[in-house]
């Protein structure tokens, strides 16, 4: 199937069911939980080398890699995307991603590949960091998203990575954040 | 309840209905010719009425090539003897 365009609101509805389903209440989430509770997949993690994540798929079960030479945080959000693409993208028996384009978010010129690659981002960053959490933590009400300490609290809290916290931060709450856009696109470090 | 007396005529490869239904229910050892000889009258092949000779657990793609980076190829092939030694334990 080739998508035309990211399916945003599809997207978060399947991470909003999951998180109703194992019952999160608060962050940090416990995306290895979740992902492990689903009886088709299995988890492994292992030197990639220069790989973040892996997906093999066989006879409708799924194995995901993750690199485990990397840091905890960006371990969480290779299982949160490597996971989008075993429930959102059909087909390809074995995928990799060499690591993620977080911010990669132009719906514009974008290729097939690009679209599902933006897909999976933004799932992580809906499960990891849920909508909701967000709005209910009264640190975003007031965040600067040039005060660095503040969005590395946050990203503490959520076990995501600063670059991480400060996209979704600037996704939701738009031009309030600024520092995030400057530099493009980045990893997911 | 045996599958393949439905398909096949027993006597047409010189073996009894019982025979067959030992053979397909594993209570019965095949000959190698039989198995040939089963094949032909089902219309298919040798291969495809044996098992899987890789472990069923064992999460490999069809084919890896070059293009497959080292990081992922080492994945598959620890992911390969894991399932392999956990098949032969079991």
């Amino acid at each position: 199937m080739s998508l035309a365009r990211p399916r945003y609101s599809r997207v978060e509805r399947l991470t909003d069911e999951l998180l109703a389903k194992h019952r999160v209440k608060a962050p940090p989430v416990p995306v290895e939980a979740i992902v492990r509770a689903d009886e088709g997949v299995s988890v492994r993690y292992s030197d990639l080398k220069d790989i973040s994540g892996l997906v093999v798929r066989k006879g409708g079960n799924a194995l995901i890699g993750v690199n485990r030479m990397h840091s905890t945080v960006r371990r969480r959000f290779t299982l949160a995307h490597e996971f989008a693409h075993v429930l959102l993208h059909e087909g390809a028996e074995l995928r990799f991603d060499k690591h993620f384009r977080v911010n990669l978010r132009s719906d514009l010129s974008s290729t097939g590949t690009d679209i599902e690659e933006i897909e999976a981002n933004f799932f992580a960053a809906c499960l990891l960091m849920p909508r909701r959490f967000l709005d209910d933590d009264e640190r975003t009400l007031t965040i600067e998203i040039e005060d660095a300490m503040a969005v590395r609290e946050l990203a503490r809290t959520y076990a995501v990575s600063v670059q991480a916290m400060s996209w979704r931060l600037s996704n939701l709450y738009g031009r309030r954040s600024t520092h995030v856009n400057q530099r493009g696109r980045f990893a997911a470090a | 309840m045996s599958e393949v007396v439905k398909y096949i005529n027993p006597h047409q490869i010189g073996l009894s209905r019982t025979s067959v239904t030992n053979i397909e229910s594993g209570k019965q050892a095949v000959l190698l010719h039989q198995v040939y000889d089963i094949a032909r009258a089902l219309d298919t092949t040798v291969q495809a009425l044996l098992p899987d000779d890789k472990p069923a657990s064992a999460m490999q793609p069809s084919s890896v090539d070059d293009s497959v980076p080292e990081g992922v190829r080492k994945f598959l092939s620890e992911e390969l003897a894991a399932a392999t030694r956990k098949a032969r334990n079991q």
